[in-house]
């Protein structure tokens, strides 16, 4: 831990330094191309009796699907990546609170012109 | 040196030195851009994407970024940092590190970050919780809307992950936005505090945030609903909902005090951890190196003992 500065931190980002062993295998992809439904797997066993519960959401804001994915826990409560730390009552809940929290407005995007500059014409 | 972590509402010396020092750090650009943020994550394999203008970062923006991809580095069991065991670990790490920094630009090596004892005003009425003085221009400013007064009316958010698309925002620098009390009527109270404290393991299978016992899942507050840390997240709410939340330096005073709980716990139960070594999933383990990036080796093994660090005034009465 002492050995770790100020100036660790700056070159690691500045340079893309490689700090993880290996790349997170089972992730969602976090602002990618939309999937149009998610599904959540529940199961139990009661009385024997084995039970699976497979829930889908396909929710649409204003005609467009929503990007991302909503998860039912077993006590019913609907979760999503976006509002991490909210255990909603409902799926509707969920979304009101999403659109609650976003901005209407999005700036101007230079970082995918950049980035796309990146992987067309410079890639060692 | 070892620093010693006061209640925020008792030092006046570690509240002024803690606002001025996150204002120091949000104000100390690095020569790093948005695009260069974009690259690191994208060499590191974290499936974070960035949208929005390219401008300079400062020091606090990369705690910032840090906590984002974390977030953003799915497991079998949650991610990094969250939904599982490795979340309190984790989290001390993350205070540690940033402990260091404000020490380094405050030029005070015994400085620690001060804890919100937020289940204190869990105890009052509802109404009464989000206008208490923490919210005054003596402390964090206010409690709801843009955070104007006050040293942290000097703040300014360049990054936010947006809720409906996890996509990470780079826009325009704005003031620190909240909406205290308005998506959670009531903060965690001492009942809350104390059936967290009670649970006798640390975690358990299947180690997530559903499952129905252990100290880590009630305090990072999947236990019933909303609870604990989590509930504080959705009661101050804007800026601290997404996983940008380190956005409102609150965030450190809440994790302060969810540590402090932990290390209440581990003096009554002694340091354990679970999933040892041979058990549970992947990157939750007490030896698996925990994502830093500062580049260091820490597991949580390595961080169940903070006395080398810090020390808490005091831990909680049970």
């Amino acid at each position: 831990m002492a050995n770790c500065s100020h100036e660790d931190l700056i070159s690691n980002i500045k340079s893309g330094k490689r700090v993880v062993e290996e790349a997170p295998k089972h992730g969602h992809q976090h602002g990618k191309k939309p999937k149009l439904s998610h599904a959540s797997k529940r199961e139990a066993i009661y009385k024997g009796r084995k039970i699976r519960i497979r829930t889908t959401y396909k929710i649409e804001i204003d005609g467009e699907a929503l990007t991302v994915p909503f998860t039912v826990s077993d006590d019913g409560r609907v979760h999503c990546h976006g509002l991490p730390n909210y255990a909603a009552i409902s799926a509707l809940d969920l979304v009101r609170r999403l659109i609650d929290t976003s901005p209407k407005e999005q700036p101007d995007d230079e970082i995918a012109a950049l980035l796309a500059k990146k992987a067309g014409g410079h890639r060692s | 040196m070892t620093a010693i972590r006061q209640n925020i509402l008792v030092g006046d010396t570690a509240r002024d030195q803690f606002l001025q020092g996150v204002v120091l750090l949000d104000q100390e650009m690095t020569g790093i851009r948005v695009v260069d943020l974009a690259n690191f994550a994208q060499n590191n394999g974290i499936p974070l994407q960035f949208e929005g203008i390219n401008q300079e970062v400062s020091t606090y923006d990369l705690f910032v970024f840090w906590h984002m991809i974390a977030a953003a580095f799915s497991l079998q069991v949650g991610n990094a940092a969250h939904g599982g065991p490795v979340f309190l670990p984790w989290h001390r790490m993350y205070l540690i590190r940033l402990e260091q920094e404000l020490q380094r630009v405050l030029g005070d090596p015994d400085f620690g970050i001060p804890y919100w004892d937020w289940a204190s005003d869990g105890e009052m009425a509802p109404e009464q919780q989000w206008r208490t003085e923490l919210w005054s221009d003596l402390y964090l400013g206010e409690a709801r809307g843009l955070v104007r007064s006050g040293p942290l009316g000097n703040m300014r958010v360049r990054l936010y992950q947006v809720p409906q698309t996890v996509r990470v925002t780079s826009d325009q620098p704005r003031p620190v936005w909240r909406q205290a009390a308005l998506n959670a009527q009531s903060l965690p109270d001492r009942i809350d505090e104390t059936s967290a404290l009670a649970e006798q393991d640390y975690d358990l299978p299947p180690w997530s945030r559903f499952v129905t016992r252990g100290h880590r899942n009630a305090l990072e507050g999947f236990l019933g609903g909303t609870t604990m840390h989590n509930l504080v997240h959705v009661w101050v709410s804007g800026d601290m909902l997404p996983m940008s939340s380190p956005n409102d330096p609150v965030f450190f005073l809440n994790h302060c005090n969810v540590d402090r709980i932990w290390e209440t716990w581990m003096a009554d139960n002694g340091q354990v951890y679970r999933p040892a070594a041979n058990e549970g999933p992947s990157g939750h383990r007490i030896s698996d190196r925990m994502l830093d990036v500062f580049g260091g080796d820490l597991a949580p093994a390595d961080v169940l003992d903070p006395q080398e660090w810090y020390t808490y005034d005091t831990l909680l009465n049970v």
